[in-house]
């Protein structure tokens, strides 16, 4: 209790401002508007957001527990996604990573889940059945599924309501044949796409396709999610309201800021998706993304890197849940085969050997990596041989490196080691390849380039660069023939094109596994010039409020399908 | 008056133009081509072309340029490499945004750099006047995007908090905007106050040595008229001229602000283009900073010349 004097008004406004009054003012003024603004801090929601502090079982248990419908997720992404469409490339792997956030308003006739067994990466999703009368066809029964839209909004109202049909389909795949949609060789040249009857599809292919499911309509390479053919319209898909038969319906988006999804109460799927509904804000910085979970804003975060998931794991204790998973980035060092002395498969061989990559894993992704022998993309791996079969060729012996480079024809010029510098863990990759390579006696030049001049100098052949970074690649990316960013790293040799052309044509799975472990084996022999050095470890966090979270289902669909997943509210 | 006005405004323009032209040209003729960023690392020369004519990169250069300067002159910057919106969309939309977190800026930097700045002047080297220098020194040693962070991640560590992500309009919810703008509006402020406090100080400090001060006090004039009525208008010229200056530097702080704590402005926009090459959009932006700062330069020199009669006359 404070003890005041009463004093009126007349009597204080009778009394002179003295200087010390005058200071006094204004530094009371200054510290109140100071007070004023951080009383702005209060946080009145406390109490909702208060997570469940009851630990729940491990990840894998989760997905055991009985489905209980409820609960908005909020989840925060690094950029805006700038467009709606599902066919046009958003503009590098952060916007790539906010197109997952749409996702879930469309779905697509099967998908590709992450599976060590390739024989189990197909999952029917629209398509009920798939039948294979011939090495060449593939007839399709889809499901009854209905496009919906948020029932507020008035755009495109006409295909509410309305059943997806095969004509939709074969509308789909006529239009991500022409630029700027994204599409394969597959699609543009090698497929035809009937509809039959109202729900049934046949898919024909002019040359037996090995990788024809993930070819062919793969969600996850922005060709394979079902839309209304009256949206079949670069502007209409990039700036209406999507519309799709997905888990989720668009409720609103406030530019820049935030983005809502509910609920499609009409998913084929019974009982599907068990959340009510999504949200979703824009919070760029990562510290910030850190901070709004750690203050339960949020309740599902990708986590940056192992040390930023540690920390917050510490922290946080039971409050939240995270794991660790193999993603399919994959690291591969390039060597330029056009320019000497790469032709010389001496050299190739010293780099391979020469190359520490449990010290970068050490040192660059602070032991968070794994080790990876793939050639191929590791996001499909379909049979990997892994990294100790080809141990033997490939595994690091700095003296022999020494020694096949002495005796090469290497003449000691300087190579350029060309990487794009927006990206600053490759940055510190090449710092410590070139220090690995220079420790054997390259001479190279580091020279980072903004990305489009990087993927100048890269590109075409021969290619302005000796070394460079790259991801792994794909089959089709490995021929000579083929392939655009990556037809500098193929190894031009006939008997692995021939193989290579034989993987992409053999629809028999046990002849292509021979096959693609031959390839793999091939490929370390004959010291490719892409060296696979590792793929990186994703670390995601969720509050112990989310339940049902099924990742070994879903690896990859973290913030896109999550079927399974609910809030315990 | 009026000539003199008419004469700064004269100048605006051409100014206006060679920033136009410099813009243009500096970005129009970097190396390398802004489609390869853009349709994938994985594209046909199919897609790459589609691009090209999309945006007009397959026209001569000059054309570009006075297509593009009508558009600016139209108030339609045309849109951005990733489609969506166009430019002009989102300059009204995002605006308001980062238009509230300039004055909130500016208020709370010119409030207190200018207040602090009299008080440390008026108690030259006593106490309050070494404490407003120390956190003067200390304000410009800070780097901004330092105090945000710490801003953020302190209260999330300690106490769970953090301020409200996800921004809604100050009309539908004026206590929630006021949690999202004011604590990062403060701490962003620090650097210019502090800035603005020493300049302030050093001039409050020549004049309060005038001749005309000792006579007004020889006279018995108390020392907050002395202060505010005969001190404070005089030494208003290097503190317009510094806050003018401070009002540029502004749209650097709502690119931090902005980004930091997710608040859907032009600075967020701006940064995002930088960092996704869209250089139509970073054109734009470049262009809407040069006005501002140009607008700014304007108003200040109508001011010195409302403040200052001598300098209309010349």
């Amino acid at each position: 209790m404070t003890n005041v004097d009463y004093e009126s008004y007349w009597n204080v406004r009778a009394r002179r401002l003295s200087r010390r009054r005058l200071l006094h003012g204004v530094g009371v003024t200054a510290v109140g508007a100071a007070a004023v603004s951080l009383v702005g801090c209060g946080d009145d929601d406390d109490d909702a957001n208060e997570p469940d502090l009851v630990a729940t079982a491990a990840p894998s248990a989760q997905a055991t527990e009985q489905p209980r419908a409820g609960g908005v997720l909020r989840q925060a992404d690094g950029a805006d996604p700038t467009h709606f469409s599902p066919f046009h490339q958003p503009a590098d792997a952060p916007l790539w990573n906010v197109w997952r956030r749409h996702s879930g308003y469309w779905d697509t006739l099967w998908s590709m889940r992450e599976s060590d067994d390739p024989l189990n990466q197909v999952q029917l999703r629209l398509a009920e059945s798939i039948e294979q009368p011939d090495e060449l066809t593939y007839i399709v029964k889809m499901r009854e599924a209905f496009f919906h839209n948020q029932p507020l909004s008035a755009s495109n109202s006409k295909v509410n309501g309305r059943m997806l049909t095969a004509e939709d389909v074969v509308a789909r795949y006529a239009f991500i044949r022409k630029p700027p949609a994204v599409s394969n060789t597959l699609i543009n040249s090698q497929l035809t796409v009937t509809a039959l009857e109202p729900l049934r599809l046949q898919f024909k292919t002019s040359v037996p396709a090995g990788l024809f499911y993930e070819a062919s309509n793969s969600g996850a390479m922005l060709r394979g999610q079902e839309v209304p053919r009256e949206m079949l319209d670069e502007e209409t898909l990039k700036n209406d309201v999507p519309i799709g038969t997905g888990l989720f319906m668009f409720k609103s988006i406030q530019l820049g800021s935030s983005e809502e999804a509910v609920r499609n109460p009409g998913y084929f799927l019974k009982d599907h998706p068990y959340l009510a509904g999504k949200q979703f804000t824009l919070v760029p910085d990562p510290a910030a993304r850190e901070v709004a979970f750690r203050a339960g804003q949020l309740d599902y975060l990708e986590f940056v890197d192992v040390k930023q998931a540690d920390a917050v794991t510490a922290d946080m204790g039971s409050r939240i849940k995270h794991i660790a998973f193999p993603t399919s980035k994959g690291i591969s060092c390039v060597m330029n085969l056009k320019r000497p002395p790469f032709n010389d498969v001496r050299v190739r061989e010293a780099v391979y050997r020469g190359i520490d990559v449990d010290r970068l894993i050490r040192i660059v992704w602070f032991g968070d990596a794994v080790r990876t022998g793939y050639f191929s993309d590791a996001a499909t791996a379909r049979f990997p041989l892994g990294y100790k079969a080809v141990e033997q060729y490939v595994g690091y012996d700095k003296a022999r490196a020494k020694q096949l480079l002495d005796a090469s024809n290497y003449d000691g010029h300087t190579l350029a080691f060309v990487i794009p510098n927006d990206t600053p863990s490759l940055a510190d990759a090449a710092r410590l390849i070139a220090e690995d390579l220079q420790a054997i006696g390259f001479k190279t030049e580091l020279q980072p380039e903004a990305r489009n001049i990087f993927l100048k100098r890269i590109s075409p052949k021969p290619g302005d660069f000796d070394f460079t970074l790259a991801g792994l690649q794909d089959y089709e990316l490995a021929q000579s023939k083929t392939g655009n960013f990556f037809k500098n790293g193929t190894l031009e040799d006939p008997e692995i094109d021939a193989l290579l052309a034989s993987i992409i044509t053999t629809v028999d799975n046990e002849q292509r596994k021979v096959q693609s472990q031959r390839f793999e084996l091939l490929m370390a022999q004959r010291y490719s010039p892409l060296v696979p050095l590792l793929r990186t470890i994703g670390h995601v966090g969720w509050s112990s409020r989310v339940k049902g979270l099924d990742f070994e289902a879903s690896k990859a669909g973290v913030g896109g399908w999550q079927p399974n997943m609910w809030l315990d509210t | 008056m009026i000539r003199y006005t008419l004469r700064r405004v004269a100048f605006f323009f051409p100014v206006l133009l060679a920033a136009s032209a410099l813009t243009f040209f500096a970005i129009a003729l970097l190396p390398g081509d802004p489609a390869l960023a853009f349709v994938g690392e994985q594209a046909e020369q199919e897609q790459i072309d589609h691009f090209h004519r999309t945006h007009g990169l397959d026209r001569p250069i000059l054309e570009r340029y006075v297509d593009w300067l009508a558009g600016m002159v139209r108030l339609d910057p045309g849109r951005g490499y990733l489609g969506g919106a166009t430019i002009g969309d989102e300059l009204r939309t995002r605006f308001p945004v980062t238009a509230m977190i300039m004055v909130f800026i500016f208020g709370f930097t010119v409030f207190f750099g200018t207040a602090f700045g009299i008080v440390a002047a008026a108690m030259q080297n006593r106490w309050p006047d070494y404490c407003l220098r120390f956190f003067s020194v200390l304000g410009q040693a800070i780097p901004d995007f330092y105090l945000l962070t710490l801003l953020l991640l302190i209260p999330a560590i300690l106490w769970r908090y953090s301020p409200p992500f996800g921004y809604v309009p100050f009309w539908e919810d004026p206590l929630r905007a006021l949690q999202q703008v004011v604590p990062p509006t403060l701490l962003i402020s620090i650097g210019g106050t502090a800035t603005l406090l020493r300049v302030t100080r050093a001039a409050m400090l020549e004049v309060l040595r005038q001749d005309y001060i000792r006579t007004a006090r020889a006279r018995g004039v108390g020392q907050f008229p002395i202060l505010l009525r005969h001190a404070a208008p005089n030494a208003a010229l290097p503190v317009m001229t510094l806050a003018g200056a401070l009002m540029g530097g502004l749209l650097g702080g709502t690119v931090i602000l902005e980004n930091i704590t997710s608040l859907p402005g032009l600075g967020q926009y701006t940064f995002n283009a930088v960092v996704q090459q869209d250089l139509n959009v970073v054109m734009a932006m470049t262009m809407y900073a040069a006005f501002l700062v140009l607008t700014t330069n304007l108003i200040v020199d109508l001011l010195y010349a409302a403040v200052d009669p001598r300098i209309r006359y010349r």
